[in-house]
């Protein structure tokens, strides 16, 4: 199991706020290998998502303009 | 965000700043509509690399919107967002793409609740609102829209009385799908924050929708339902009811459970605390309690804290907030990344709401980092900071 490349996945991944990712950070020393390759892939899926920041920053301005809207 | 803005009325002259903006508005304005006719999201294997591209498209024709600053954000805008909001396609991709998202963070929330206990997130357990007042909320019209399809399709079982049937079983089990997806959209997140897909009574709505989902589930175990009738008038159930719905846990307790756990919502939410806790906070001979201890005051730009013997006092500019500690293990807890001060009642907890536009993670860290010097100690979880306040027995 390469700790080096989850720990790259969590940090690049754009699905995870700063403190969930020193949540899963934090857990990689209590998981087993199982849970490790889980977290790689479910990681390694979401990595394929273009959750970009401007579509994150888009979707904030939607709530915002959706609130006056309604 | 202001209420007004020159270009937004019948100016005369508009200044060169004003023409600046109208000119960004409609570069946006007519890139977004060359793209929503490129967009094409067809179904099958070509979907996700479709919508992957359409994504990265959008994600440029967004950038001018982005640059527009807050305090220009006036109805013309607005009227933007609404537009390609009405637009089917790209609609399509960005729900897509908030499922693939909220399908991962649902994998990883399984996950931590295998490695570490799952939170029961408590910061929707004090939501109130009526449904029954909110009849265009998204959900309540979704559901009754579902409602109608599924009974003219329950109507036409040929195989049977409403109620039995293979009809009557793909009623329930659409019903389930619906309630299921609608569920797994509420728990998405962005920036750290629940996302306002889902408003708060469309959240009140789908619970109240799932009990009654639920509720069916007790006609076979009469002396379960005797006791669920009693607990149910307790005002307290449906809230705690709610929280449970809306926390999203990966294996979450069935009705029946809820009730036989003596039925009252308190003591589910309490339960599941307490579950929490003991993982998180190992038993390992300290007493924790937040009492008898120095006050410890930290101050870091605009936010401080100050821990006294009995009560906490945030301050951040002119908002100032004093809470009393509920003795209940003793934590204090950062939970949701926004400002305001809340206390959590149902578990007897107190989450500090920040905004995260004021206060990075980083810094709050640095923060819990100086408090933690003064005997107490810090804990990083998935659903934020927690810190606790030690002293040894």
């Amino acid at each position: 199991m390469d700790i080096t490349q989850i720990k790259s996945l969590i940090t690049k991944s754009r699905i995870l706020t700063d403190a969930e990712r020193a949540y899963w950070s934090a857990s990689l020393s209590k998981m087993n290998g199982g849970q490790m390759q889980r977290l790689e892939s479910i990681l390694q899926k979401a990595e394929q998502i273009p959750w970009t920041q401007h579509i994150q920053q888009f979707f904030s301005i939607i709530t915002t303009a959706a609130e006056k809207v309604a | 965000m202001s209420g007004s803005n020159p270009s937004s009325q019948a100016s005369p002259n508009p200044s060169p700043e004003d023409n600046d903006r109208q000119v960004q508005i409609d570069t946006v304005q007519k890139e977004l509509q060359e793209l929503k006719t490129a967009i094409e999201v067809p179904e099958g294997s070509g979907r996700v690399t479709a919508i992957n591209k359409a994504a990265e498209e959008l994600s440029n024709a967004m950038k001018p919107i982005l640059s527009l600053s807050e305090e220009d954000r006036n109805e013309k805008e607005v009227a933007l967002i609404k537009e390609i909001l009405n637009d089917s396609k790209v609609e399509t991709v960005l729900r897509d793409l908030i499922e693939r998202v909220g399908t991962s963070r649902t994998d990883l929330q399984g996950l931590a609740a295998e490695v570490n206990a799952g939170d029961l997130t408590n910061e929707l357990a004090a939501m109130e609102g009526n449904p029954e007042n909110a009849s265009t909320s998204f959900v309540v019209s979704f559901l009754a829209n579902v409602d109608s399809v599924l009974k003219k399709f329950s109507s036409n079982d040929s195989l049977g009385e409403r109620g039995k049937g293979f009809a009557q079983m793909m009623h329930n089990a659409m019903s389930q799908f619906v309630l299921a997806t609608l569920e797994k959209f509420s728990s998405i997140s962005f920036f750290g924050q629940k996302a306002s897909l889902l408003s708060e009574v469309d959240k009140m709505a789908l619970a109240k929708r799932r009990l009654e989902e639920d509720r069916a589930t007790l006609d076979v175990y009469p002396a379960v339902k005797k006791k669920y009738k009693e607990s149910v008038h307790d005002p307290l159930f449906f809230k705690a009811y709610s929280a449970w719905i809306v926390a999203q846990k990966v294996e979450r307790p069935t009705l029946i459970s809820i009730v036989n756990s003596n039925g009252a919502p308190s003591t589910v939410a309490s339960n599941a605390e307490a579950e929490k806790k003991s993982d998180v906070f190992p038993d390992d001979g300290i007493e924790r309690i937040v009492s008898d201890g120095d006050d410890i005051k930290v101050v870091l730009g605009s936010l401080s804290i100050n821990l006294k013997k009995n009560d906490v006092l945030f301050k951040s500019g002119d908002l100032e907030t004093k809470c009393n500690f509920v003795r209940s293990n003793s934590k204090l807890s950062v939970q949701k990344i926004t400002r305001g001060v809340e206390e959590d009642t149902v578990a007897g907890n107190f989450k500090i709401f920040v905004d995260d536009n004021f206060f990075t993670f980083d810094e709050l860290n640095e923060v819990f980092d100086k408090v933690k010097e003064g005997n107490s100690r810090k804990l990083i979880t998935n659903t934020g900071i927690y810190l606790e306040k030690i002293v040894t027995a």
